[in-house]
Order: structure tokens, then sequence, then C-alpha cells
């Protein structure tokens, strides 16, 4: 009914259907924002030093009794410094990358996955069953993060798993919330019509024809939700909730520095440096990509 | 400020570009045309054409576009190159502009009367009193009912046509003297816009205001303007007065815009519309010579390239054509006849056949409940949306049933309810002489089958997600209509009857244009070899020369396959052009329904009358009687007693309409009117339309 504006051409961005031509494209998104390719080189940076990790000899247990609590000294071998016990500091931040980057994202997913479902159901039935989910949900958010994480750490116990499913559980009616809304818009399409006048089953139109069209803001969501993950994990850690010592995890490395913090700050600077430079590079390739793919709309 | 020559807008040689990512695309080229006082400019094209840009280059709002040569002098100042400030001052209140969608325009959150005021107490320094009065007076003269009342609604409570009607008043308000108009009755009904239309001209008259109006239209700018100029791919190709653009036409697109445009006068069976081959080049690729050659019939080898100027042809008439001459002589109104043998059964011979679908008594109510107190603890009245109520069809095989009516009366409800994803609230359908008064949840995958649905709105028929070779494949699996390995073969074999080759199977919806992308709707349609396809409005979001293609297309398909037809649109052209039988819906019901060129030509339903004397002909000189429809279409929730159309009938005959449902009346040839006149009166009545 209605004739579409004007638009120049060149709003719409067409490029190739292969894998590469979309991956050239996504590229060339990300390298037209310096935001993005900011935050890009900030996580692939940490994602090196993940593989470092997996071939290096650095042991992040192991305990120098010549040199306790001492700062960055490279001609003894600890470039950033020992801890209390005289653990390497560079070995421990290292090491703990492989620990954050493995239960953030993995725990975002299962919050992506549980709160995809639940959206999706919410959005698509309506009515008496979107009342009870997001009631449900609501409920959950009505308590302060931190606490949830901190009752269910508290009474399963702190280990890796449970670590992951708290977050999940913390994670999940943000992305749920986030669904619905999207599937109340999507449903309304012609193409979810044509879907179910060709009696599709609902699974079907749920998952195969909405939620792969939701597919955009739920990877900056994702995103940004790895970022708070990060944080998390950092929090639980150093509340002594998160992984049980001696694991080098960054949050419980700071919080056993911090007694000590007047003599030998490095052991609190790096691992912060360490949560603030990835979380930080996450949300800005998420603001980035979103900024750079509307700015042409 | 007006100097004696009285031109109010001189363009010269208007060129503006878009910045984009891919570096500046020139989306408007060497654009040059003047309004007078009291003149009606109007400009028409396609979509992608330039024509709002244009309107957006004079109010200086182009926002990552900007005018990289020529110039634009209002009232004999240059506007180009000037500061922000500088062109505040100029300008002043003296260029208004009126929106497509009036409530870009409004304040949603701002009383009707505080935003008409602010124009005069902001930028006039009028007293808030004087400001009011001002006001309701230039309500009451855009025909806006008790206007009082108007000043104190919000605009959400306006109908489409009245927020039309306070953006022109917040328009008019500030005096101006150039009124630019974009495309301002494409979102309103053909009634709603064919009064808006008459507000327009009557104002111009009355104000001596210079107009500029665009609209892609071609039987809108017939009506309204006094010249016209016709823009294809940025350029302005014809510009001439408006009898002479439509009558003498001298450039290739103009002529071909004109042909493919369905007419109230010819049907499918006489003629086949005209489609222009090809669509407008992207702004960023644009052909060397003319950019209408490679569309162009009468293309020769200059053509490609040397690029032609804008060119006196007569006084008054411009061309941008090396062959004008021999373009204007040529016999461009013989249309294109349809060989004898390739006639379909006219619909008569159709009565008797076997019906494919059978409604009877057909209801679609939705539930609506208030946000009061007593509905939120579920004690609250319910309340219903009749927005299909007691529909009887009979739609005879192998035959095209158009339904037309305006937005809001049921039609597109009554398709998902036959369809199925609307459950019935009453009544029955019948499929082949199979029940189908379910959802389609509950009906057998055959049923399915055989009732297929294209849909209207082409940006959104497909799931942007996946390639059109999928979503097609996708319904052949699921109906099993070849067998597993043929599949591929089966999705080249429909894409071709749709008129797309190979190549499309692996692309994406988003790399299709409109035109491209309802006929992939179309071809999944068919992919289950139905019986009967419901067509929602598959035409109305194109451009009327894809709309003709689109159209012969489904023709073809019909002839060679014999599919039944359900084509729901508002375009009363198009449906006269498209069906052979029409059914008219007001309200939720059918209020005359019968062979298209019965329908057509006295006797009318007054209803029908009142629709048929709104559309818009691109042909000036043919006549229409001044019907004007009243106040807006009462609410489904509580419609009229008796007869619906009584509270706005202009033939209203008294009491009865009031109080008793009328009667379907026979006329023979299954033509069934619901009105309380005599069919002798309604005999009586003159034909609408009519040349002068």
């Amino acid at each position: 009914m209605r004739e579409k504006q004007d638009l120049p051409i060149g709003a719409l961005e067409i490029s190739g259907t292969s894998f590469g031509g979309r991956l050239r494209a996504f590229l060339g998104t990300i390298w037209a924002s310096r935001t993005a390719t900011v935050g890009v080189l900030l996580v692939l940076f940490w994602i090196l030093v993940v593989l470092f990790s997996l071939v290096t000899t650095l042991d992040p247990y192991e305990q120098d009794v010549t040199s306790v609590n001492a700062g960055p000294s490279p001609a003894q071998g600890h470039w950033l410094g020992t801890d209390d016990l005289g653990r390497d500091l560079l070995a421990r931040v290292v090491h703990g990358s492989r620990l954050v980057l493995v239960l953030a994202p993995l725990s975002v997913l299962c919050a992506v996955a549980v709160g995809s479902t639940l959206g999706l159901v919410a959005g698509y039935y309506g009515g008496v069953v979107d009342d009870l989910v997001m009631r449900l949900l609501d409920a959950l958010m009505a308590f302060p993060t931190i606490l949830l994480y901190m009752i269910i750490i508290a009474a399963l116990g702190a280990s890796p798993a449970n670590v992951v499913m708290a977050i999940t559980i913390g994670g999940t009616p943000g992305i749920a919330r986030l669904i619905r809304s999207l599937t109340i818009d999507i449903k309304s399409r012609d193409y979810v019509a044509a879907a179910e006048s060709a009696g599709e089953s609902p699974l079907f139109v749920m998952f195969g024809e909405i939620l792969i069209n939701a597919r955009g803001p739920i990877i900056v969501d994702a995103m940004l939700g790895v970022g708070y993950a990060i944080f998390a994990i950092g929090a639980l850690g150093f509340l002594g909730l998160g992984m049980p010592p001696p694991s080098p995890d960054w949050g419980s490395m700071i919080a056993r520095a911090r007694l000590h913090i007047w003599s030998n700050p490095w052991a609190v600077v790096w691992p912060s440096i360490a949560i603030a430079s990835l979380v930080v590079g996450l949300n800005l390739f998420a603001d980035g990509l979103n900024e750079e793919s509307f700015r042409y709309q | 400020m007006i100097s004696g020559s009285a031109q109010v807008l001189q363009v010269q040689n208007l060129a503006i570009s878009y910045e984009t990512r891919h570096g500046d695309v020139p989306a408007v080229r060497d654009v040059s045309f003047g309004i007078r006082r009291g003149e009606t400019l109007g400009i028409v094209g396609e979509s992608g054409c330039g024509k709002s840009t244009v309107a957006y280059g004079i109010v200086g709002f182009l926002g990552n576009g900007h005018i990289v040569d020529g110039s634009i002098k209002f009232c004999g100042e240059e506007l180009r190159g000037r500061s922000e400030k500088e062109l505040h001052r100029l300008r002043g209140g003296q260029i208004a502009m009126v929106h497509q969608d009036p409530m870009q325009s409004l304040n949603p959150s701002m009383r009707v009367g505080d935003q008409l005021s602010e124009v005069l107490v902001v930028h006039r320094g009028m007293t808030n009193r004087d400001a009011c009065a001002r006001c309701i007076k230039m309500l009451d003269r855009v025909y806006i009912p008790s206007p009082e009342a108007m000043m104190e609604r919000y605009p959400h409570q306006l109908s489409g046509g009245q927020q039309q009607r306070v953006v022109i008043a917040m328009a008019l308000l500030a005096d101006p003297v150039l009124l630019i108009m974009d495309e301002p009755t494409t979102a309103l009904d053909v009634t709603v816009e064919a009064t808006v239309l008459d507000l327009i001209s009557e104002l111009r008259e009355e104000l001596d205001t210079a107009i500029l109006y665009i609209s892609h239209n071609l039987g809108v700018i017939a009506r309204i303007s006094d010249r016209v100029g016709v823009m294809y791919a940025g350029e302005m190709v014809e510009s001439a007065p408006v009898e002479e653009i439509f009558l003498q036409s001298a450039h290739p697109y103009t002529q071909g815009l004109l042909r493919c445009v369905p007419t109230l006068e010819s049907s499918k069976q006489a003629r086949y519309l005209t489609p222009i081959a090809g669509s407008v080049p992207s702004p960023g690729d644009l052909p060397e010579g003319c950019v209408y050659a490679p569309r162009c019939g009468f293309v020769q080898p200059k053509c490609w390239q040397e690029h032609p100027q804008l060119v006196k042809r007569l006084d008054n008439h411009r061309v941008r054509c090396f062959f004008a001459g021999e373009v204007a002589m040529t016999d461009w109104r013989e249309l294109g006849e349809i060989p004898a043998a390739a006639l379909v059964r006219s619909g008569v011979q159709q009565l008797g056949a076997e019906p494919v679908l059978k409604t009877q008594n057909v209801s679609t109510y939705y539930p609506h409940t208030s946000g009061s107190l007593l509905n939120l603890i579920g004690l609250g009245e319910k309340q219903w949306l009749r927005a299909v109520d007691g529909v009887d069809l009979l739609i005879p095989k192998g035959v095209t049933f158009g339904v037309v009516g305006e937005s809001g009366c049921g039609k597109t409800t009554l398709a998902k309810t036959i369809i199925g994803l609307e459950s019935l609230t009453g009544g029955e359908i019948e499929f082949m002489g199979v029940d189908i008064s379910m959802p389609v949840r509950s009906r057998d995958k055959e049923l399915i089958k055989g009732l297929r649905m294209v849909f209207q709105n082409p940006d959104s028929t497909l799931n942007p997600s996946f390639t059109i070779g999928y979503q097609i494949g996708r319904q052949i699996r699921r109906f099993q209509t070849v067998p597993r390995g043929q599949v591929h073969q089966e999705v080249l074999r429909l894409l071709d009857q749709v008129k797309l080759d190979a190549r499309y199977v692996s692309r994406l919806p988003r790399q299709l244009s409109g035109g491209e992308k309802q006929r992939v709707g179309i071809a999944r349609a068919l992919a289950s070899r139905p019986e009967l396809v419901l067509c929602d409005e598959p035409v109305s979001s194109l451009d009327v020369s894809v709309q003709a293609a689109v159209l012969n297309l489904l023709t073809e398909i019909q002839r060679k396959y014999g599919t039944t037809l359900l084509f729901i649109a508002h375009d009363l052209s198009v449906v006269r052009y498209f069906s052979d039988f029409v059914a008219v819906m007001y309200l939720g019901q059918i209020v005359e329904v019968g062979m298209a060129h019965d329908i057509y030509e006295p006797p009318y339903h007054p209803y029908t009358e009142a629709l048929l004397s709104a559309v818009p002909i691109p042909n000036p000189s043919i006549q229409q009687k001044h019907i004007r429809l009243e106040g807006t279409v009462p609410s489904a929730f509580n419609p009229p007693s008796g007869c619906r159309f009584h509270t706005r009938c202009p033939r209203k005959i008294g009491e009865i309409c009031e109080t008793q449902v009328p009667p379907m009346r026979n006329l023979g040839d299954g033509h069934l009117i619901a009105c309380h006149i005599p069919l002798e009166k309604l005999r009586e009545i003159k034909p609408v339309i009519f040349t002068s």
C-alpha cells in the first residue's frame, strides 16, 4: 500500500552468499569501525594467551621461596613478579585466562540456550503461557544477581560446573526477555504466516523460522553477556566462591593479593588489568559491531 | 517578497548525491523545473527514481546526502550554499512540507491544539488565545468536524484521513508560499484520498500557493497537477502540461508507465498489460548513454553512447529523448491484444461450474478486553471486534474472484479465516466439497496442499535467512509432490514458471527486488500444486511496471493450470482488470457481488458507486461523478444497526435503512446487491465514469 521511500541504493549491503564472501563482509564491517577493531584486537590477544597457556612450561603452582611478594624482575625469571607464596604471576595470569575464556562463553551459551527456548515459547504462544513463564523469570530477576550466585554456590559448593550453572541461571531471564520481544515482532511477519498456513509444526516455526532471524541481537547480547560472565567469575573468585584454591583464578588472585597490596601492589594490578582489558575488549567489539551494522540504515 | 514573475521556485540542473560506505552515489542528476504561484507541479516516477530526494534537497533535509551541483532559487534567492541560519531566514515559514505518513509530523504525546498553536506562538509571536482561534478556523477550513473538540484530542484518536488534514492545516498555518507534498495520500483509502485531493485543489485555488506534489500514482497526478514532471533514475525525462503528458507523451518511459496501469475500462480477457522490461537501475550503476536505454522499446545505437538532454519539443513540453518526435507519433495506446485462442472462457460459463470454495455465514470475531479493573479479574464484559460478519461466497472452479474494499473492511481476515490462520467464530467453509471450518493445524495435509496463500508484503513474505531454493524446496519436500531425487529440478521448474532463472536458487531474499520476491512467493504457493490460491494484495506494494508483470504472470499460470484465485485488493482498477467475479466488502460484510463488468456498471450498490467515483484515473479527459462519503468508517466493535452503510450512504432512503438488514437482491447472472433501494431505482443510476 505504501511506496517505499526513495532510499539510496547503497544502503542495501549486498554481499555474496558463499562463506568466504560473508566472512569478508563481516570483517569489512569490523575494520570499518575503530571501536570494533580495538575490541577485536583485545579479545584476540587473550585468545592467543589461552593458546600460549597450552604449550608453555610456565607452572602456576610452583613456588619460588627465594622471591616472595616480589615486583617484576626479568632477571629472576619472574616477568610480572610473584605472589605471597612465591608463585610466578605471569604463569598464574596466563593459566587463569584459560579458565575464564572457557567458563564464561560456556555459561553464556547455556544461558542463551535456556533463555531462547523460554523466550520463544512465551512470545510465540502468548496468553497464559507467556504470563506463566515471564512471571517466573521476573521473580528470578528480582534477586540481585550476585546474591543469586552466592545462594546457588553456597548450596551446591564451589566448582567450575556450579559456577557455570549459577551464571546460566542468572543470565537466563534477560535473554528470555530479549528473545520474547523479538519473537513477538517476528511472528507477525508474513513468512511465519506462510509457514503456519503450510501446516508446519509450532516447533519448526519457532526454531526454524523465528529464532534464526533473531540471531543478530542474540549475538550482540551474548557478547556483552560474556563480559558480564567474566566479571561474575572474577567476583565469585574474589568472594571465595569461585574455583577452589590453588587454581589460578583471577578473582581469587586479587582477593589474596589484596592483603599485601601495600607491600606488593603488582599482584593486584596484573589480574585486574586482565579482567578489565578482556571485558572492555568484548564490550567495544559488541558496541562497534552494533553501531557499524546500523550506520547506513 | 514575491517578484513580478511570480516564479516561486526555480530549480536548475540540481544534482544530489548520497554518501555510502562504497563512496558517493548520485541519486539525482540534472533536474530542472520551476513552479509559479497557484500552480501545482506533479512529479511522478517509480520508487528509487529520486522524487523524494528532490523534495528533501529543497528543504535542506538530506541526511547523509548533499547537493553536488545546480541551484535552487526560492522567490529569487539562491538557497544552495547558505548556512543553516540564513536558510532558516530565507525559508522562514514560507516552505511547508507534508509527508506520506502523518504520524511522522505529529507528536503523539501532544494534543492537536497545542501542536498547531505552537507554530503560531513560537514562530509568529502570537498570544495563545489568538493562536487557538486561528487554529480552530484552519481546522474548520480543512473540513475537520467539530474543530474545537479536535483541538483537545491526541493524534492517535484521529483517523488517518483526519491526521493528514491536521498536518495540512499545520502546514498552511504558516501561510507558505510553497507547499511540498510527498505522497500525502498514498497511505490513505481511496475514498479518503479523494476528499484530501479535493481539499488540496480547493486550497490551492483559494490561497494561490505553489504546490510541488510527489506521487507514484499516475491517477492522482492526473487529477491534481497543472504540469507534470516524469522522473526516471534520478533524471527528469519529460515535463509538460498534464493533458500533454497523459495524451501526447513523447518519452518511451512515460508511455510505458501509462501502458502498464490497469484501467477501469479493460479486463484481462481483452488485453495484456504491457510491463516495462527490467528494473530501475541503481544510482551507483547507471548505463552510459540514455539511462532508459536498457528498458526502452525504441532503443537505437545512438542511445547507448550518448546521453540525451532535456530539450524543448513544443511550448512547455520538454523531453529527454533523441527520438521524441517518432516516439510521440507511435500508436502507443494500441495495447497488446490477446490472441483469440488464449481467451479464457468468460465468467458466465463458469457460473454453473462446481464451486471450489463455498462459505456460509462465515464470521470471525476478535475478543477485546479493555484495561478496566473488572476485566483484570475476569469479570468484565467481553467486546467483540466483528472483523468478518456473515459472509457467503461461492467461488466457481478456475475463475479469479476479486474481493475489494477499504482498509479495515475485513478482506484480509476473510482470507486468513479461509486458510485457517484465524479460527471461525461462526459459519461454515467448504473446500471441494469437504468441510474445512477448522484451524489449519487440525486440517488434513491433502487439504492444506490444495489451498495456499500469497502474501502482501514482499519484504516479509520470504524468510530473510534462507535461500530461495531452500524455501521453495521445503514446500516440495513437505507435500511430496515429486520423488526425493527430483526436488532440485522441481524448484527450477517452479522458478521458471515465475520467470526467474536457475541463478536465483542460491540467492537470499535481500538480493531480490520487490517484484522478484513476490514471484518467489507465488512459486512457493504453487509448489504444492494447489487448487485454490488466496492472493492477499499481492501487487499493492509494487511499482506499476512490476505490478503489471506479476499480474500477467498470475493470468498465465491460471490459464495453464486452471488454478482458482481469490484475489484481494484495495485498488479497484486492478481488481476490475484482473477478476472475473468481484465482491465489494464494507465493515465485515459483502454489499455487492457479481461478474466484474456488472459491478463496474450500473446498477451499483451506493457504496460501490462512491468507491468508483473516488478512483483516481490516469486520463484527464475522463470525468467522474463527484460523490464523497461523509464521516469515517464506524467501529467494527459496534457496527450500525440495519444496513451498516446507512451512516454514510448518500442514497439513504429512510428509516428502513437504520432498522432492517437489507436483503440480498438478485439482479440476474449472479449479480447480488444488499440494499433497500428498489431495483428499478438502482437501475436508473447513471454511470459514474464518462468521457467529456
